[in-house]
């Protein structure tokens, strides 16, 4: 970044609370810090004819956090799936030695309670093991996709997601972490505004196909991912192409 | 034609309506820019947008760096048109803004198909990002991993530009993985993003795993940053690590300790690093003549040490079977793939052209063979004579001595 050109503020957010104190450290810093990534996908049946573009998609994703090594020595990234049930896609520590890269299956209702306890869990497990490797470990980021509205396991919409989502970003949990929402297809701004932990950080596909969507998600998931490894914090886009930014305080 | 600031197709400024349409992205809202993208009526170049128009002080610097290679020297402009993106021309909006600048793209020596680990090929940039790492993990990324000579080339590439700023009074501070790029066809550097150097010291910029412990954020950052900074990834790529900044000198010195291969580099580094004082640190120029030395040392047999924490001692140098000539030490670098590469659309970077990747000048591989038929093997007995045949050849060789000796005295 070069703030010769006194230009960055208004592209990337700044997720930092402390970024006064940061700025009067003067020592380098002995542990290294990262980033920990969770990019959760909706794989209910409404998802079943993009799971091509699911399976591409996290094909790319794979390959660009692979091969570089700038981005995945600070943003460690696990893959969650989540439809009736919830599953570990890629575990964080298990991206660097896959070598086969699973293939997604749609199917089911889009059930937040599943995902919402897995994300809590694999939190759990992996903030402590980036710890005891050494690494200072950022709060968390969940980039939640999903093209629907949350259900009950039988598929009727429902609220009983809300419970566990609030002890989850709540603040008295050491470990809570940012929810960035990306929603395509029946997705509504409503649902994105209320998980959004960050405001005006929550994105809602323009008018389009999900499968548009689902492409042009990635380049903005890397891109989010260059800009924090660049600043070793978590930057957020105020524009993704092809989504409108949604807020509680844009009433339409 | 490739794209250099030579040979910059418009004037030192340009309207952007006169760029014509606005080809693919290659970033948008990435640091400094709003976007960066190609150029088709310019194939070669790339139009970068500030998120806003730039100040009247910073149209001033940006016009002085654009128009400062006219007063180099012949060597120092062929240094800027090849191994860097140097800003050549300002875009203007309608009301004659700066709103952007023109750059060249980088050549398509500095990409390369890659094979990714999903197992499709595509034509990357090549990010000193990949070199600064151990040759095992290169390997493990399905690169060709990278020997000592390979690295130096590269890093003396980095220094020569470095250098070059150092000696204009630039102010870059920008040194990062993503920043500076390198061939596998010639093993040099091309620098980027440029155009943010400032003529003196500036405010320090956050550069969060390249901060510099004697001028932190807030301070002012002049040619001495750019020391370390430059030192610190030269230090990376040499030595391939990176986790923290022990590390690294802790395998700077293990570098040198293992080989006079780097000559002064390593303790140049080293002091750019643990100076105490930013006083102390070592000029680029003076790494660079340095590594200039490295490089041609490294050219020489025995001089092709391979780094540290890979394991071992990789085998460079292939000593020929008993009895037979001295032959050529296995390559190194693998060749490519001769499959060609599907490049995925839309590709990040530029599309290489002929990437035929050819061996570096100092690479092992071209190092000529010793012969070794004429080195015996120690504690191997001399061979025997041979048994049958030499007696008859002493013998017609002892008849003709005798006459010529009677011929002589008669």
């Amino acid at each position: 970044m070069n703030p010769a050109l006194d230009a960055d503020s208004d592209t990337w957010m700044t997720t930092s609370p402390n970024l006064e104190n940061k700025l009067r450290r003067t020592t380098v810093e002995t542990r290294v810090n990262c980033l920990p990534v969770y990019i959760m996908i909706d794989t209910s049946q409404s998802m079943a004819p993009f799971e091509d573009v699911l399976n591409e998609t996290i094909e790319t994703l794979y390959d660009e956090l692979i091969t570089s090594p700038r981005i995945s020595e600070f943003a460690h990234v696990s893959i969650l799936s989540y439809n009736t049930e919830a599953e570990v896609v890629v575990q964080m520590t298990d991206l660097q030695s896959m070598n086969v890269l699973p293939q997604l299956e749609c199917g089911g209702v889009t059930n937040f309670v599943k995902a919402l306890r897995l994300l809590r869990s694999r939190i759990e497990e992996d903030v402590p093991q980036l710890s005891n490797a050494g690494r200072e470990v950022l709060r968390p980021v969940a980039f939640l996709l999903t093209d629907g509205q949350p259900t009950d396991e039988n598929g009727y919409l429902s609220n009983n997601w809300r419970s566990d989502f609030v002890s989850l970003v709540d603040k008295s949990y050491r470990r809570h972490p940012n929810v960035v929402p990306f929603g395509y297809g029946a997705a509504t701004a409503d649902i994105l505004n209320e998980v959004a932990t960050i405001p005006g950080a929550a994105f809602l596909a323009k008018e389009g196909g999900t499968a548009e969507a689902l492409r042009k998600i990635i380049p903005a998931l890397l891109n989010t991912l260059v800009a924090s490894a660049r600043d070793h914090e978590l930057r957020l886009p105020t524009e993704v192409d092809g989504f409108i930014r949604v807020s509680p305080e844009i009433v339409e | 034609m490739t794209g250099a600031w030579s040979h910059c197709p418009v004037g030192r400024s340009v309207r952007l309506a006169d760029l014509g349409t606005l080809g693919q992205k290659l970033g948008d809202h990435n640091g400094e820019s709003r976007l960066v993208c190609r150029l088709p009526k310019y194939s070669d170049w790339v139009y970068k947008e500030y998120p806003k128009p730039l100040s009247l002080a910073h149209v001033k610097r940006l016009t002085q760096l654009i128009q400062l290679p006219e007063q180099m020297t012949a060597a120092y402009k062929e240094l800027v048109n090849e191994h860097t993106s140097w800003p050549a021309t300002r875009v203007l909006n309608a009301q004659r803004q700066t709103i952007g600048v023109m750059m060249p793209l980088a050549p398509a020596a500095f990409s390369a198909p890659r094979q990714m680990p999903s197992g499709r090929t595509e034509v990357k940039i090549l990010e000193v990002d990949v070199l600064a790492l151990t040759e095992d993990r290169q390997t493990h990324l399905k690169l060709p991993p990278q020997p000592l000579a390979s690295r130096i080339s590269v890093c003396a590439s980095i220094a020569a530009v470095g250098a070059l700023f150092e000696s204009a009074g630039l102010v870059y501070l920008d040194w990062s993985y993503s920043n500076v790029f390198w061939s596998l066809s010639d093993y040099s550097a091309y620098v980027i993003d440029m155009d943010g150097c400032s003529f003196g010291p500036r405010l320090q910029v956050q550069q969060p795993n390249w901060d510099d412990p004697l001028v932190p954020r807030g301070g002012n950052a002049g040619n001495e940053s750019d020391r370390y900074r430059a030192a610190l990834l030269i230090a990376r790529c040499l030595t391939g690590k990176r986790a923290s900044l022990d590390e690294t000198r802790t395998a700077l010195i293990d570098l040198r300790r293992r080989g006079g291969a780097i000559g002064d580099v390593g303790q140049l580094l080293i002091q750019a690093l643990n100076a105490r004082s930013t006083t102390d640190r070592p000029s680029i120029a003076r790494l660079s003549a340095a590594l200039d030395a490295a490089k041609k040392q490294g050219a020489r047999p025995g001089a092709t040490i391979s780094l540290p924490g890979t394991g071992g001692v990789k085998e460079w140098k292939q000593l020929p079977a008993r009895g037979t000539a001295a032959q050529k030490p296995p390559r190194t670098v693998p060749s490519r793939p001769a499959s060609r590469p599907v490049v995925k659309s839309p590709a990040p970077r530029p599309v290489v052209k002929s990437p035929a990747p050819t061996r570096p000048p100092s690479s092992p591989s071209r190092v000529p063979a010793p012969n070794f038929q004429t080195v015996r093997r120690p504690n191997t007995p001399p061979p025997s004579r041979p048994s049958s045949g030499g007696g008859m050849v002493g013998l017609v060789f002892l008849a003709i001595l005798v006459i010529v000796l009677l011929i002589i005295f008669l």
